[in-house]
């Protein structure tokens, strides 16, 4: 039976944390509070340690508007910095990666060290007078801390260490991530006419396998797909347990059963959701990580790194390139269609949803709403204000307050 | 002479993937085809291959695409043959600079990729067949992707 407009927009007969408000996606103030509450206070995904593997080799990004370089000290400690000039505040590095050990700034030639000292300023006699002293004018730093060779950096320089944040979220693929060292094979990126939370709700919700024709073949209907059980960690974060898809019977797929990831059974899939936007996924010989930058209520910066071992001889990082990319490359098969779902959801939410529903229970199986409800009640958390009823003013017992 | 024929060749294997007549795109390849979408990134340092097909592979994916949820309206290739050359084993490596626009279903047409086909054409008696086609693409950034290949 279809409903009213009035029923359409009445909250459904389901506990509140069994749905979510479609003003979670679309309102520009829940978007503002979003940054300030929760992602400049949390953990944040930003490189993997190999983009930055030399003294001085460096890797630019930007987050909740901030320019930053993640730069390889001397001392071989990774660090970032706000990545502005001192002085009259041009960039510094102007390039997404490269290498140097001292960071001049093109306009002026004002020059700093990879610990954030400022080193040179140019003609310095003339601030002799007034001042500023060199040593007054040392870069912004920003925190950051490694884990199993994934830089996070952390706007709040008073926010729990990153080992807190993490817990045992990445446990399960910690041998792959840490017996060998790794380096990447890919990187795109594109901006998603979507809210931020989208992509990451679709890499938790397994269920929306069915939409691609590759895992209706494969995944969903491999022996076992139903006997795995989701794992909802501290602090929002979710692991997938492992299981095994045979490739072979997509036309013109081989099998993965060498060459997997260490720990990783042939063909084995393991992933796991990072709170609040990163997602490791590796479909036995490939790793991929995503990580988004939100920019507006409706439009993400999705970030993909597809990752192998740096001891691949060429042939196995053929095999490696081409696993990754018959999945997650710009011409793979199911990442451009997670954007498609994405993108068509964000029509909905903006023109005409009041509420959608993450009721699905199923003993925390594969296809069980338990990984979303807790994101959202970790989303609560920090926002202090409910994800079914978002318009009621945040409390101050959010801890992003 | 040579340079007419390959330049309608090249618009011949454009027009048939523009208008998703993919056994007729097929059919312009050789046994041994061989086909690459290449692209450099300034962020990681390094060339990257994100599509690597023979002609059964290329067949296989092909086959599949009315399956797929796909980028919705039109893509339209628009290549100019830059330069050929013939070797003395009668194939032509051929060059052309390519846009690919794409057409959403309301009409509106954006620049969907710009880069470059290195074509090798071989010469099989009268016939031309696509021997390899590198699509060496500038564009990085294409919204969520394509089933299609360029």
């Amino acid at each position: 039976m279809s409903r009213s407009a009035a029923e359409w927009a009445r909250q459904p007969n389901l506990p509140k944390d069994h749905y979510l408000s479609s003003d979670i996606y679309r309102d520009p103030d829940i978007f503002r509070d979003e940054q300030r509450l929760l992602l400049e206070k949390v953990w944040k995904f930003a490189c993997h340690e190999s983009e930055v593997e030399q003294p001085g080799d460096y890797r630019t990004l930007t987050y909740c508007g901030l320019p930053l370089v993640v730069i390889r000290g001397e001392d071989r400690k990774i660090r970032t910095f706000v990545n502005v000039c001192s002085h009259r505040s041009a960039e510094l590095v102007r390039t997404p990666r490269g290498n140097a050990r001292r960071m001049v700034c093109f306009f002026h030639l004002w020059a700093y060290d990879t610990y954030g000292n400022c080193v040179s300023q140019t003609r310095d006699v003339g601030y002799e007078e007034v001042g500023p002293k060199k040593e007054a004018c040392g870069l912004r730093s920003v925190r950051t801390e490694v884990s199993c060779g994934l830089v996070f950096i952390n706007l709040d320089e008073n926010a729990d260490s990153l080992e807190s944040f993490l817990s045992d979220s990445l446990d399960t693929l910690r041998e792959a991530l840490t017996t060998e060292p790794l380096e990447l094979f890919h990187y795109h990126s594109f901006k998603v006419n979507a809210n931020w939370k989208q992509w990451h709700e679709t890499n938790m919700e397994l269920y929306h396998e069915w939409g691609h024709v590759i895992n209706r073949r494969q995944g969903v209907s491999s022996p076992g797909y139903h006997d795995r059980y989701i794992t909802v960690g501290k602090n929002g974060h979710v692991a997938l347990p492992p299981y095994r898809v045979s490739y072979s019977n997509i036309p013109g797929w081989e099998d993965r059963d060498r060459n997997n990831f260490p720990g990783l059974a042939p063909g084995e899939i393991r992933a796991v959701d990072l709170f609040p936007n990163t997602s490791i996924i590796i479909r036995g010989t490939a790793m991929r990580i995503d990580t988004s930058t939100p920019i507006s209520p409706s439009l993400t910066l999705m970030e993909f790194r597809g990752v192998g071992l740096k001891r691949d001889t060429p042939e196995v990082r053929a095999e490696r390139i081409r696993n990754h990319n018959q999945y997650w490359g710009p011409f793979g098969r199911t990442l451009p269609e997670d954007g498609f779902f994405i993108e068509s959801v964000e029509r909905g939410n903006q023109r005409a949803a009041h509420y959608s529903v993450i009721s699905r229970r199923e003993n925390f199986g594969a296809h069980d709403d338990a990984a979303l409800r807790g994101y959202y009640a970790e989303w609560s958390s920090w926002m202090g204000r409910s994800a079914s009823d978002p318009k009621v003013p945040a409390s101050n017992e959010g801890r992003g307050q | 002479m040579m340079g007419e024929k390959i330049r309608e060749f090249i618009a011949k294997s454009c027009m048939t993937m523009d208008e998703e007549r993919f056994d007729d795109y097929l059919a312009l390849c050789s046994g041994n085809y061989r086909y690459r979408i290449l692209t450099f990134s300034p962020d990681i340092g390094r060339e990257m291959t994100w599509l690597d097909l023979d002609a059964s592979g290329m067949h296989a994916l092909l086959n599949m695409v009315p399956q797929h949820v796909r980028l919705q309206g039109k893509l339209r290739r628009h290549a100019s043959l830059y330069t050929h050359e013939e070797r003395p084993d009668h194939v032509v490596s051929a060059v052309s600079s390519l846009i690919v626009s794409h057409t959403a279903l309301d009409g509106e047409t954006k620049i969907f990729a710009s880069g470059q086909l290195q074509d090798r054409i071989a010469l099989e008696g009268d016939e031309l067949k696509l021997v390899s086609r590198d699509v060496l693409l500038d564009t990085r950034v294409f919204g969520p992707g394509s089933h299609v290949p360029i």
